[in-house]
This record gives C-alpha cells, sequence and structure tokens, in this order.
C-alpha cells in the first residue's frame, strides 16, 4: 500500500468500504451462526476481533523471518494459537458467552476474514498499519452481526438486546421490548433459515445503498477466498467465477 | 457397533444434522462453488474424502493428546494436521491420479478453510464418539454437504435468468433466498427418528 | 541434488518449529492460568445447581466412590452422586445419550423418594424441536414422582403427581426417551442407597 495512505482510513476501510461480511463476502459461517441474539453476536464480534488484531500484530512483526514456502502454515499456527487463548480465557471467564458460541468458538481459526488479512495485509505492512487494519476489520465485522442480531433477535424472540450480557446485566434485565407487547416473536427468524433470510436481506439492503457507486462484489469468486494467493489453479477458480 | 445406529448416524447427519442447512457450517463454499453440477460433485466429493482421513487422523491424536493432558492443544493441532493433510493428498493425487486430480485436486486448496472439516473433526471429540462413529459421522457429514450442494446447484440452474429478480436481490442475495428456503425444508426432517 | 541448499531447506523447517513451539508456550501458559478457574467454576455451578434441585439439603458430600454405578438401565450412566449432609436427600449426576450425543442432567431426590427436581446441564442437540424437552415447564412433571413405570415414555402412560398424563413432545421422542431414561436410573440408584 502507498505512504500516503492515512491512518484513518485503513481504519475505517474494514467499516464500510471494505466490510469484510458485506463486501467481501467471507466470514459467512460465523455469521449467520452466530446472530441468533445481539448479545451473542457482540460477543462471536469481539473474540474474533481480539484474534484478528493480535495475529495481525505478531505476523506484521514477524513476517520478514518467515520463509515464503511455509508462510501459511506459520500464519495457521499464530492464529490457532490465539484462538485457543481466547477461548481458554472466554471458558474462564466469560463461561455463559463460551457456551453460547460453541463450536464456532475455535471455528474462528478457520474464520477467512483473520487468514485472509495476514495474507493480504498484515504480511506486507507494519506493526501500527495492521493493528489498524485488525481493528476497522474485526469492528467491521461485529457491527454487521449486530445488524443481523438485531434483525433476528427483533422479529425472532421481540425484544431487542436482551441477555444477561457477559453476567454485567442486571438480573431483572429482559431486554427492550420492540415487537413482544403487539405479535409473539417468529421463532424461525433465530433458526437456521430466519439466518440465511435475514443475510439476504441485509445484502439487498446494501446492494440497494450502493446501486451507483457500486463496487460491490456481485459474486462468490476468488478476491474474496483468504486462499487466492496460493491457489494452485487459479483459472479453474476464475472460470468458476465468471461461470 | 450395529449397523441400525451406523445408517442412524448417516441418515441424521445427511438430512437432519446436515451441516450447511441445518448448521451454518461449511456455508462459503457451500454458496461459492454451487454454480453448477460439476463443480458441486467434485467439491462435495472432496470434502467428504478430507472429511473422514482428517477424522481418522485427529480422533487418535486426540486421544494421545489426552494422554498428556495437553487437550488444550486441539485446534492448533488439529488445523496444522488438517492443513498438512489437504497438501498430502493434493501432491498424492497430482502425481499418481492425474486424471481424478484435473477434476478435485482444484477444491483441495479451499478445504483447509472450510469450516465444516475443522468443525467434524472437533465435534467428533466434543460428542464423544468412539473411533468407528466418528469415522462415520464424518462420512454422513461429507455426504450431507454433497447433497446439499447437489440440490442448491440444482436450484440455481433454475435462476440463471435473473432478469425477472428484483435488482437489489440479484446476485448474492437471490442465492441465500434460496439457501433459506432449502434450509426452511430440510426442518421438516426434524425429530424424524422416533 | 547437486546444488541442494542446506540453508533453504532447513530454515523452513526451523522457523515453522519455533513458530509452533512458542504458540505452545504461550497456551501452556494461559492454560495455567485459566484452568484452575475453569475448574472452580464447573465445581460453582455444580454446588448451584444441587442446591436449586434439593431446597432443603445444607451442604452435600460426594458419596460417589462408595456406590457400584453400573448402568440399570444400559441407556443411561449415573456419574455422581451427592448426599446431602442433614439426610434431606440426594442429586445425582447422570450421563445419557441423546440425539446430538452425549447429555448431562441432573435429578435431585429426597428423603422420601420423591423427585424434587431435574436440570439438563449440558448437552449437544442441536437448538429446535428436541430442546423444547429442556424447559422447566417439561422437566418439572417428573417433580414429585417417585417411581417410573417403564423406562420407555411411549408405550404405557406415564402420570404425572397430579395424576394427569405426562405430555410429551411430539417429534424429539430421542430427547424425551433420553432424559427419561436418566431420570429412571437416578430412581434406580436412590433405591440403592438404602
Amino acid at each position: 500500500m502507498e505512504n500516503q495512505k492515512s491512518k484513518l482510513s485503513i481504519l475505517t476501510n474494514g467499516l464500510i468500504k471494505e466490510n469484510p461480511v458485506l463486501v467481501l463476502v467471507i466470514g459467512t459461517c460465523p455469521t449467520l451462526a452466530t446472530s441468533t441474539s445481539v448479545e451473542t453476536a457482540v460477543g462471536m464480534g469481539l473474540a474474533a476481533t481480539a484474534v484478528l488484531i493480535c495475529s495481525n500484530i505478531v505476523i506484521s512483526a514477524v513476517h520478514h523471518f518467515i520463509p515464503d514456502n511455509v508462510r501459511i502454515p506459520c500464519y495457521i499456527t499464530v492464529i490457532a494459537a490465539f484462538v485457543t487463548i481466547v477461548q481458554m480465557l472466554l471458558q474462564a471467564f466469560v463461561p455463559s458467552l463460551y457456551s453460547a458460541l460453541g463450536l464456532f468458538l475455535p471455528l474462528i481459526v478457520v474464520n477467512c476474514i483473520i487468514l485472509g488479512r495476514a495474507e493480504m495485509f498484515a504480511g506486507k505492512n507494519g506493526v501500527v498499519d495492521s493493528a489498524l487494519d485488525g481493528i476497522g476489520m474485526g469492528l467491521g465485522f461485529t457491527l454487521t452481526l449486530m445488524v443481523m442480531g438485531t434483525i433476528r433477535e427483533i422479529l425472532g424472540t421481540g425484544t431487542w438486546l436482551a441477555g444477561s450480557w457477559f453476567g454485567l446485566a442486571p438480573a431483572s434485565w429482559k431486554g427492550i421490548p420492540i415487537l413482544s407487547n403487539f405479535i409473539p416473536g417468529m421463532s424461525i427468524m433465530t433458526l437456521v433459515p430466519g439466518g440465511f433470510f435475514a443475510f439476504a436481506i441485509v445484502m439487498a439492503a446494501v446492494h440497494y445503498l450502493t446501486r451507483d457507486k457500486s463496487k460491490i462484489k456481485n459474486d462468490f469468486g476468488c478476491a474474496g477466498c483468504a486462499m487466492e494467493d496460493s491457489c494452485t489453479d487459479k483459472s479453474a477458480c476464475a472460470e468458476k467465477g465468471a461461470a | 457397533m450395529s449397523f441400525t445406529k451406523i445408517l442412524i448416524i448417516i441418515i441424521s447427519m445427511v438430512l437432519v444434522n446436515n451441516y450447511p442447512l441445518a448448521q451454518f457450517l461449511g456455508i462459503c463454499p457451500f454458496l461459492g462453488v454451487s454454480k453448477d453440477i460439476e463443480s458441486s460433485k467434485g467439491m462435495g466429493i472432496a470434502v467428504t474424502f478430507v472429511m473422514v482421513l482428517a477424522t481418522a487422523v485427529t480422533w487418535p491424536i486426540q486421544q494421545l493428546l489426552n494422554k498428556f493432558g495437553i487437550g488444550y492443544l486441539q485446534t492448533l493441532v488439529f488445523i496444522l494436521v488438517i492443513a498438512a493433510l489437504v497438501q498430502l493428498v493434493e501432491m498424492f493425487m497430482k502425481k499418481s491420479m492425474p486424471a481424478l486430480y484435473s477434476s478435485l485436486g482444484i477444491f483441495l486448496p479451499l478445504i483447509t478453510t472450510n469450516c465444516a472439516v475443522l468443525g467434524v473433526c472437533i465435534s467428533n471429540i466434543d460428542d464423544g464418539l468412539n473411533y468407528i462413529e466418528s469415522l462415520v459421522q464424518a462420512f454422513g457429514a461429507g455426504i450431507g454437504f454433497l447433497f446439499a450442494m447437489l440440490i442448491m446447484a440444482g436450484v440455481r440452474s433454475k435462476i440463471e435468468d435473473q432478469s425477472r429478480i428484483p435488482e437489489s436481490f440479484r446476485g448474492v442475495p437471490i442465492v441465500l433466498v434460496t439457501a433459506a428456503i432449502l434450509s426452511l425444508s430440510f426442518m421438516g426432517f426434524n425429530g424424524m427418528f422416533s | 541434488m547437486k546444488d541442494f541448499d542446506k540453508k533453504e531447506f532447513f530454515r523452513p523447517v526451523i522457523v515453522l518449529s519455533c513458530i509452533c513451539f512458542v504458540a505452545t508456550l504461550a497456551l501452556a501458559l494461559t492454560n495455567f492460568v485459566s484452568s484452575p478457574v475453569i475448574a472452580a467454576n464447573t465445581e460453582k455451578a455444580a454446588v448451584a445447581t444441587r442446591k436449586a434441585l434439593l431446597a432443603d439439603a445444607d451442604d452435600f458430600t460426594s458419596v460417589t466412590d462408595t456406590m457400584d454405578l453400573t448402568s440399570e438401565t444400559g441407556k443411561a450412566t449415573v456419574t455422581d452422586v451427592y448426599t446431602a449432609n442433614n439426610g434431606a436427600g440426594a442429586v445425582f449426576t447422570v450421563e445419557t445419550g441423546s440425539f446430538g450425543g452425549t447429555l448431562t442432567m441432573m435429578v435431585g431426590i429426597d428423603k422420601d423418594g420423591e423427585i424434587t427436581g431435574v436440570e439438563v446441564t449440558d448437552h449437544e442437540d442441536t437448538p429446535g424441536v428436541g430442546t423444547k424437552n429442556f424447559v422447566a415447564d417439561y422437566l418439572g412433571q417428573y417433580t414429585g414422582l417417585t417411581a417410573l413405570n417403564t423406562q420407555n415414555v411411549k408405550k404405557e402412560n406415564v402420570q404425572t403427581q397430579s395424576g394427569a398424563p405426562f405430555a410429551f413432545i411430539s417429534g424429539a421422542s430421542v430427547t424425551g426417551t433420553a432424559l427419561h431414561a436418566g431420570v429412571y436410573e437416578a430412581l434406580a440408584k436412590y433405591a440403592m442407597l438404602h
């Protein structure tokens, strides 16, 4: 990246212009699985952000020493280590979140966003820039999850921001009633089909809002794939993408 | 380990607990590669193969880790083993089975970051399954993934003409709506065992 | 190979090994810090659940080691037994196989042999129809019973304490049967306490 690029633009890049979920269409599994309520969405977002910032910092600091041919295994090792650390700390200090995220906590390791940023940004930039990139991308991911969580929670249960908030909220906190006074929650929205549906709505809204200045990816292709650089047969991927 | 139990695990992994449609695992390739039947088939078979192989290797490793009381290395060791395994399979295939490689090989690098593979390895351990059950569950999960990919590819071929779709829904959103309806229909399998 | 470059060959290996070593060290350190907290949390949660299930009890003593815990039903196994120090009853931890894998539940039984409460503490079932079996309304139906006339939830009518027929959730019989077997097993072990 060019030198004159301001620190601020690196930070804000991930929020909107290169939002990992909405623009690059990566990291869809955790987005769909953990956005059942705003609480779990924020939990997942922050856990992934913590891993992303740490791995970005470490990888940008040591990438000069890493030979090119073992680049990916080294990145994966660093990421896996941070994921496990976050996992153990959550289990010890925020057990409610640990059990809410379940299998998707260790699966942060294969979240394309993190390996993707390591490959595309941290492996080529300095420590400070990489940290900022991690914060921006992580917050972009968290915000998207929160939007999804908001839609699914309000439609699914009728309340907003309900939950114990990792033990911080008072026991009487039941969330803000938005729809629950009028109609019963449509629990389908908190189940699997609701996840796909809410994501479709959000993506369609993004398409609509950006219809003029559209650089939005209209398809799933090579660019969003974290393994793009190491892809052995890019033509095949491009061909599939173009088909 | 009776035949019935094997059958129940497989059917439940294919229909009830289908990875992409009921568990949100392996969504990226499910949405990204399901463009046409041929590549769906290739990806599905490659994933099934790697899942079974990865389970065959990671299950004994977990027992070893537990024995030394370092079970917390699970994520780290599993993902490295899967990455190495995928690399080995790719090299082996390229050398000795070029025909197979040309149809499946291109999907292999994508599989390392496929959360369904790591997911099945970890949930086999979490569920406390024995070795045979784990292998069967991995196989079932792979077949379920293949099954979902094929259905999805079939449906998507019908929406190729996007002119009748509202502009904002063209591309990714309509695929997600399709997936939503598909997973809704798969919910009908919930509780089919009694 | 003539111009075999040792440096080119060993450097990647050394770097990767170093990174793995540092990563493992970091994990060991975190584990050292977090594992006592996790153990304390688990213990605290278990104590709280036991208290909630058997409100009359003051404190609990484990009698797990003094008992023969061989499964009576073959479907569920009692893993832990705690008796109340003031003789108010006992709480059983039972593991049973449900839909998604192992289901762990706790059953409180008072000094008269009446069930004071059932709670699911851990399960692998996917959220949906099956998990409706875990809500207090459903599990509360066991409260007050002293015996189950059958191991099977479907064959004969089980009655709640008030005499009303037991309302099983249709379409979720695997989970229902697993819970039922767990309660049955706990009652059987309770009989052995005296």
